[in-house]
């Protein structure tokens, strides 16, 4: 596989467009070439940021460093049993993931209620929904913008229809 | 398709006519003060329709805050609404005499809905209180400040699985729903507004409900609706959960390809549900979706694809989606 069919896979495995057994041997790689695996997080931060419409502000090396720092801290050693040891590397593993997921969060959490940012927050925040969106049809945008200009004939609605209107849930 | 593209400025006048008045009518003295838990309901709708008011609107939908700044006015009768996003994209929605006007700068392009010549289709809302009181209990839990106004909650819960809750903070003293908040089956909030500043004091300017000039250049698109009675309708609804009514039947063509759609309207007088019925080239595909208090079902039948789509429990627009037959 050159390297660009292996961009183009990258992209693909991204997009939930790769087929299962072409994901295995590209998993494999990118467990074995670092570089590649870089790769692959940009292109997972540049994918993101154009769902969310916003920059994200990601500690690239955060994770690595979690890890190195777990791995270099010295460890009291005592005869224990081989299945045991896999199973707290596991967990030592499962915890570094954690602490690096949860970190990400909490660094977005703060960015996006930093009184830094209450204006921008008040104004927008996406969470998610625009996923949802930006993977709607044109067909069924349409028919939901119908529905919102005609609702206003059904009834006690109020703004609602309106507002979905403006607001772009439903709109061209 | 250039013929569905006219000058901005026609669609100005077209929509714009009733903006000319300059005497606004409606005031709260007009409105009796509620002696039950309905006349709350009731004294809200003549309030929002018949009352000038201008005020920032916040509205809260799948984690997501938006802000619109809204003017609403009453002149002669005629109610005129313009409604603009505060932040990128822009967008503003103009509503005047059964005209909706969706303009985008950012798309230059501005869609406009017609209504349907033929009002006397139109199922009347239930003003009949009791009907409401078969499909919702409608109670009232206490009193809380919005927007600087002190506010009577209202509470409308279905009484079954087929409709959402609605909460209603109703101005004490002008009737206006300052916050509404809509839960579903769960409890869960899918979409909330809360105006959070409001005037209904000052009048309001006509130039104030004028498209603004950033979408002077935009084209206009305008999509045309034809009513038609309801006993030409080729389908029936077999399985469309009690107390919802067919309101409008009527066709009107997809721009740019001009394909047809039929579009029947049904509402229980606070939920709507439209189901569009297209020939199966469309091209959409089948399944579900849910955005906010909007579920949305597309399915095909006999080689046509019907998408429902309503404020409503996903069970409701799948259960009148699967009881949709061709006569």
């Amino acid at each position: 596989m050159n390297n660009q069919d292996m961009t183009e896979n990258l992209s693909a495995l991204l997009d939930e467009e790769l087929e299962y057994k072409d994901s295995l041997p590209l998993w494999t790689r990118i467990g074995q070439d670092r570089a590649l695996g870089e790769k692959m997080h940009r292109y997972g931060i540049a994918r993101e940021c154009m769902h969310f419409e916003r920059p994200l502000l990601i500690d690239m090396g955060f994770a690595d460093r979690i890890s190195q720092a777990i791995a270099e801290e010295p460890t009291i050693l005592a005869p224990r049993a081989v299945r045991r040891k896999y199973r707290e590397r596991l967990a030592t593993l499962a915890l570094a993931a954690s602490i690096a997921v949860l970190a990400v969060f909490v660094g977005r959490s703060l960015n996006e209620y930093s009184p830094m940012r209450a204006n921008a927050m008040l104004a927008r925040v996406d969470l998610g929904a625009s996923t949802v969106q930006a993977s709607m049809e044109p067909e069924l945008r349409d028919y939901l913008t119908l529905h919102n200009e005609s609702a206003y004939m059904a009834g006690a609605q109020g703004l609602l229809p309106s507002i979905r209107l403006v607001s772009g849930s439903a709109s061209h | 398709m250039l013929k569905f593209f006219v000058d901005i400025r026609g669609v100005t006048l077209l929509i714009g006519a009733c903006a000319l008045y300059s005497v606004q009518v409606g005031s709260v003295e007009a409105i009796t003060p509620p002696r039950t838990v309905t006349d709350w309901l009731l004294n809200m709708r003549q309030a929002a329709s018949s009352l000038s008011y201008q005020g920032i609107v916040a509205y809260i939908k799948d984690q997501q805050v938006d802000s619109f700044k809204l003017y609403h006015r009453v002149s002669e009768g005629h109610e005129r609404e313009r409604l603009i996003s505060m932040n990128s994209p822009y967008r503003e929605v103009i509503r005047a005499d059964g005209n909706v006007a969706c303009y985008s700068a950012d798309g230059q392009q501005v869609v406009v809905e017609t209504k349907p010549s033929n009002q006397a289709l139109f199922m009347s809302l239930p003003k009949d209180t009791s009907t409401i009181e078969r499909f919702y209990r409608i109670n009232l839990r206490g009193q809380e400040y919005v927007a600087g106004g002190l506010t009577q909650v209202v509470a409308l819960e279905p009484r079954d699985a087929f409709r959402y809750t609605r909460l209603f903070w109703i101005d004490t003293s002008t009737y206006l729903p300052l916050k509404l908040d809509v839960l579903n089956e769960d409890g869960q909030s899918v979409e909330q507004m809360v105006f959070t500043t409001i005037n209904a004091k000052e009048p309001i300017a006509a130039t104030d409900l004028e498209p603004s000039p950033r979408t002077s250049t935009a084209m206009t698109r305008i999509r045309h609706r034809e009513s038609k009675p309801v006993g030409k309708l080729k389908w029936t609804l077999e399985d469309v959960p009690e107390g919802f009514q067919i309101v409008s039947y009527s066709a009107l063509k997809r721009p740019p390809s001009n394909s047809a759609i039929e579009h029947i309207l049904l509402s229980d007088g606070f939920s709507s549900v439209s189901v569009y019925i297209e020939s199966k080239e469309g091209g959409i595909n089948t399944g579900t979706y849910r955005m906010g208090a909007i579920s949305v079902d597309t399915v095909v039948v006999g080689g046509h694809l019907v998408t429902v789509v309503g404020e409503v429990p996903m069970k409701s627009v799948e259960r009148i989606a699967s009881g949709i037959k061709q006569r």
